[in-house]
């Protein structure tokens, strides 16, 4: 019964999936039909589908999902349903990274635009961590609020740097957030570093899902709490990495979309990874064909648009059930 | 504390207030030394290009320095002792992201009607933003626990943030420096006459508090004592609730967002001088322009010949500082 409503969810989600991504295909500054990417004739409406819209489609649902499945395992980790890489500095810090290297005199070819961000991220996540550790473990509370002002600072940060070298233009993308100019090369990345991030939980769903309980009853189930955090971790910031190279600094899609999934079909990790990658593919989609067809030809930041979806959600989430947050 | 620490503080923060004042004045791309750059403060130079320079460029700074300042640290000292949360101010609480984007609904609607006249209804605008934003913050947060209404500021930051950013990215598209002023703040108007409108806002606001300074007092003990001692405490706390509003609205139209200043001036003071209220309100006041002249100061200077937006280093200066006092307390 439980594996069929999972299936059935999984379904819809893929239905969904398809449909958001030949809308997100046809739709833009101009209308084009999905169907030209296949039929024979050489027009610029073409190229235009091939080289530009495809490969940001692509991209958008690889972020969407990368984000989501971050959010996931942060959640899970940390026990609390308020986490996300960009809340918790670990967008910023893979900005600033970028920036850094930029000004260093480093080209931001593809491969070094990730292992930048990479870098940044990790370095970020650490120090958040190490602010939230508590000779009792983990303090939710501390977690969120120590890492959403880390990430101002680091934003600040990141602002000052690029104002002082005069590559706002050149970083637009990156502080504001946007998929206009992706490549096939970005989507390949994308594409490794999700396999990547997959294989690894997968091999490790059983101990990341006793990750819910505290650290002795997980042990004494069979998992090791330290090593599949150390896991965790990594899954983490190589998604919020990725992402960040590829689309700028997104927030609020790793927070919201795991607490609808969860919404939605209350189980597991290990259950719940597939449904929760999907939605995160169809809403990034989303609002990329909001933001780049609300007011055609100017398009919209896609940090904004899913910060405004993000700050609205976790301000119900704290109107509804904020006191289980400060019971814990 | 000891009378004479208390007079020894107020007069050393004073006097390194005056110190960092003169620097601000002096210092820059053109280097004046401070022997004329005093003359030239009490109009006693002759000089016209150091007139100029004072007068001109760099008076304004300290203007918005001193009215940015002295508004978000009264502001945070009263809405820390209304909300008996030390780690709260205009910045947490999310008021100053509804100023900012009342400001940027503002210049938005301006940019479309030609009519409308940014510098008259910029305070307005920023006031019901700010105010809006309160008490969307206080109806989340009410009789939560007091990391809660952190949380919900936190929230409802982000949210607002999100819309000032969509709303000046599609009136100009790649103007990052305006866009800061709202998001972290930057003294974007440096006219004498409108800031010379704002000082006088800014005093008649703290007047007010002064004024009421012994009642604001009785909130330290909680409100069923201050309503024992015999004040009007429904009254009296929407009064300074909207003091505290209409000083944040204030410095956000004078410097954008600046965010946690009005936090941590106030603690200072407080370890400085004790919690004596008639002390702690000149102190905290002090404490906060000292905080500001000191940001506009790295800022003007620190990377010449380019200047950063004050809110960015204000930022880097303080949110450490907020860290530093989340991970102290509990």
């Amino acid at each position: 019964m439980k594996i069929a409503r999972l299936a059935r969810l999984n379904l819809l989600l893929v239905i969904l999936l398809i449909v958001v991504f030949i809308l997100n295909l046809a739709g833009g500054v101009h209308w084009y039909a999905p169907s030209l990417l296949w039929q024979s004739q050489h027009t610029l409406a073409q190229q235009i589908m091939w080289s530009i819209r495809l490969p940001r489609a692509l991209a958008a649902a690889l972020v969407g999902a990368l984000l989501a499945l971050s959010g996931q395992l942060m959640q899970t980790l940390s026990k609390n349903p308020i986490a996300d890489p960009s809340i918790l500095g670990v967008n910023a810090g893979a900005m600033l990274a970028l920036m850094l290297g930029s000004v260093a005199g480093i080209t931001l070819s593809v491969i070094n635009t990730i292992w930048l961000s990479i870098v940044g991220a990790t370095l970020a996540f650490v120090v958040v961590l190490m602010l939230a550790m508590t000779r009792q473990g983990l303090d939710p509370l501390r977690f969120i609020l120590g890492g959403t002002v880390f990430s101002g600072f680091v934003s600040c940060l990141a602002y000052a740097v690029s104002l002082l070298t005069n590559t706002t233009m050149q970083f637009r993308n990156l502080l504001v957030g946007g998929f206009s100019d992706t490549t096939f090369k970005q989507v390949i990345f994308l594409v490794v570093g999700l396999f990547v991030v997959t294989l690894m939980i997968t091999f490790n769903r059983k101990s990341l899902t006793l990750m819910v309980f505290d650290d002795a009853t997980a042990r004494s189930l069979g998992a090791r709490p330290g090593l599949t955090r150390a896991i965790g971790a990594l899954v983490i910031v190589i998604s919020a990495g990725c992402s960040v190279a590829v689309a700028g600094n997104i927030g609020f899609v790793g927070l919201g979309i795991p607490a609808i999934i969860h919404y939605l079909h209350p189980d597991s990790l290990e259950r719940n990874i597939l449904p929760n990658l999907l939605l995160g593919a169809v809403f990034m989609l989303l609002i990329d064909f909001v933001a780049k067809t609300l007011v055609a030809p100017t398009e919209l930041p896609l940090a904004a648009l899913s910060a405004i979806c993000g700050g609205a959600f976790l301000l119900i989430v704290i109107a509804r059930e904020g006191q289980v947050l400060t019971d814990e | 504390m000891s009378k004479r620490r208390i007079i020894g503080c107020l007069l050393g923060c004073g006097l390194l207030l005056l110190l960092l004042c003169v620097a601000l004045l002096s210092l820059g791309e053109i280097r004046l030394g401070f022997g004329a750059t005093l003359r030239s403060m009490f109009g006693r130079s002759t000089d016209q290009l150091t007139n100029l320079v004072i007068w001109d460029i760099r008076m304004p700074y300290l203007g918005a320095a001193l009215i940015t300042g002295s508004c978000l640290a009264v502001s945070g000292l009263i809405l820390q002792i209304l909300t008996g949360n030390p780690l709260v101010d205009s910045s947490i609480l999310g008021v100053n992201a509804g100023a900012s984007l009342g400001a940027v609904i503002l210049i938005g609607l301006a940019s479309r009607f030609k009519g409308l006249n940014i510098d008259q209804w910029l305070p307005l605008a920023a006031l019901i933003g700010a105010v809006l934003s309160f008490i969307v913050v206080s109806a989340i947060s009410r009789n939560g626990a007091k990391m809660k209404i952190l949380l919900g500021g936190v929230a409802l930051t982000a949210l607002l943030n999100g819309i000032i950013l969509m709303i000046e990215l599609s009136l100009n598209k790649f103007d990052f420096d305006k866009i800061l002023v709202w998001l972290s703040g930057s003294f974007w108007n440096t006219d004498r006459k409108f800031l010379l409108i704002y000082g006088v806002l800014t005093l008649m606001l703290l007047l007010v508090t002064v004024t009421v300074h012994s009642e604001l007092a009785t909130f330290v003990l909680g409100e069923p004592m201050a309503q024992s001692i015999g004040v009007n405490v429904k009254f009296m706390r929407y009064l300074l609730m909207s003091l505290a509003v209409a000083l944040a609205a204030v410095a956000v139209s004078v410097g954008g967002a600046i965010s946690i200043v009005g936090l941590m001036a106030p603690r200072i003071a407080k370890r400085l001088v004790g919690s004596q209220m008639r002390v702690l309100l000149p102190a905290s006041c002090v404490i906060g322009c000292i905080i500001m002249v000191l940001a506009t100061l790295v800022a003007n200077n620190l990377f010449l010949p380019s200047v950063l937006p004050v809110g960015l280093v204000t930022g880097v200066i303080t949110m450490p500082y907020f860290l530093y006092l989340l991970f102290k307390t509990n």
